[in-house]
């Protein structure tokens, strides 16, 4: 537990709680403002025009638990940054234990990050020509940078660990790699370098024991890490089960979804009169196909077929085939197609009856290849079910994707 | 949730089989049944010819 004293503003007389360790260096008087120096004898050195108190879920006083270590509020400090001519802002909590000293803990419109100072240095240990995504090293791990941007003390209250005046201005320069943010901060002359985490919702209210639930993060956090719902994980691990399950299903389709050749022939000089093909249909549920072919060379053929039950006609197919090439300007062309085939049903199993009739002003076609097939398979629904499957499995990247070209704005240059 | 969604995908893979296997939905377009009608149809009637 720390040790708590108290003093006496020495501007307003009003009774003050000292919660910090020795290093704090200011106490800034939460009832009038007056910046305090600790180091001598809170002499008043400056005062902060009292502004409303920005909102933190983390007011001095409260205590929590992060990383196994527990630490207490002792001071606020409230930040402004303006871009764009939009105005932003965020509190800065001053946390102190007497075991690990300081650190921080940082509320920004929902989010909440956690850091520390750092000692050691960063390479390279100083960004003089900022470029976003650029990489840095910290501890043999690759941060990109973010952003760099200048932030004012518009706020500030309680221990602090260093004097804060209203309008200084503090340059931050901020590299991500989330969950964690490394921060070079540069105040007049002096560089220093802040490590920070990024805390969900759940994890502070575990921390912080909080009653209350943090209002909802608004954006994508710098170092905010993807997390993505149970809903896209499951979709995602249940599509790529399922793509498999499609893939299987295709190699049973290449197999067996050509059917059953029920009859075949080859009719010589089609043009010259009616043939008929006889073939037996074993299941009435499955598709029969139909399949012509002719030797066609910048000509048609129109076919006519009708599929008969004895002596009572149950279907009438018609269809024409066009086969036409060339070159033009160089490049050949080819249209339409030799083959054609037409699907249908019977009503029942039995003996049916193929005719055909062909018509063609061309009396170079020898020949007609004719084929009955049962047990034909539509390849449709497998690819249908293959995308809705792949397209599953892709939620979780491509949610990731989105994430990340939101947090990184409009940035393509990766 | 996964295995609301995966009893989901069962389902749909199910049919899909089905839908398959028995050409659901897959007669041409131009077949004419006149299923013991008596009325067949010929080419000219498609306005093909």
């Amino acid at each position: 537990m720390s040790e708590v004293r108290s003093v006496s503003c020495t501007s307003c007389a009003a009774p003050l709680e000292l919660k910090g360790g020795h290093n704090v260096r200011s106490l800034v008087c939460g009832y009038c403002g007056a910046v305090m120096d600790a180091h001598e004898g809170y002499q008043a050195v400056a005062k902060f025009q009292r502004i409303e108190r920005p909102f933190t879920p983390f007011m001095i006083g409260r205590t929590g638990i992060i990383q196994e270590v527990r630490f207490t509020v002792i001071g606020l400090i409230g930040y402004e940054m303006v871009e764009d001519g939009e105005l932003y802002s965020w509190v800065s909590s001053q946390l102190f234990s007497a075991t690990h000293g300081y650190a921080w803990i940082t509320y920004n419109d929902g989010h909440v990050v956690f850091s520390r100072r750092v000692r050691e240095l960063p390479e390279p240990a100083q960004v003089k020509h900022f470029k976003r995504k650029r990489r840095i090293t910290f501890r043999s791990d690759e941060y990109r940078l973010f952003e760099q941007y200048t932030a004012r003390v518009a706020f500030a209250e309680g221990e602090l660990t260093w004097i804060a005046r209203q309008g200084d201005n503090v340059s931050v320069t901020e590299a991500i790699n989330p969950p964690h943010l490394f921060e070079y901060e540069q105040s007049g002359d002096e560089l220093e370098f802040g490590l920070g985490q990024y805390l969900s919702h759940e994890d502070v209210a575990q921390a912080f024991d909080l009653k209350e639930s943090l209002p909802r993060a608004s954006g994508i956090h710098p170092c905010q890490p993807f997390t993505p719902s149970q809903f896209v994980k499951s979709l995602s691990k249940v599509g790529q089960i399922f793509c498999c399950v499609s893939a299987a299903a295709f190699v049973v389709w290449a197999i067996v979804g050509a059917g059953q050749t029920m009859a075949s022939k080859r009719i010589s000089d089609p043009l010259q009169g009616n043939t008929q093909l006889a073939f037996t249909v074993n299941d009435p549920d499955q598709l029969v196909e139909v399949a012509i072919e002719a030797p066609l060379d910048n000509s048609w053929i129109f076919v006519e077929g009708r599929v008969e039950d004895g002596d009572e006609p149950i279907l009438a197919i018609g269809r024409e085939l066009g086969y036409y090439y060339g070159s033009e300007g160089g490049e050949s062309w080819t249209e339409g197609s030799k083959t054609a085939s037409v699907a249908f049903k019977v009503p029942a199993a039995g003996n049916y009856a193929l005719e055909l009739e062909a018509e063609s002003e061309d009396s170079r076609i020898r020949w007609l290849d004719v084929e009955v097939r049962q047990g034909v398979m539509p390849l449709r629904y497998l690819i249908a079910l293959l995308l809705i499957a792949a397209a599953s499995a892709l939620s979780l990247p491509i949610t990731k994707f989105g994430f990340e070209k939101r947090r990184w704005g409009d940035d393509d240059d990766d | 949730m996964t295995k609301l969604i995966f009893i989901v995908f069962t389902l749909l893979t199910l049919g899909t089989a089905y839908a398959t296997y028995y050409g659901y939905g897959a007669e041409s377009s131009a077949v004419s049944r006149s299923v013991r009608a008596g009325s067949v149809g010929n080419a000219a009637a498609y306005g093909v010819k």
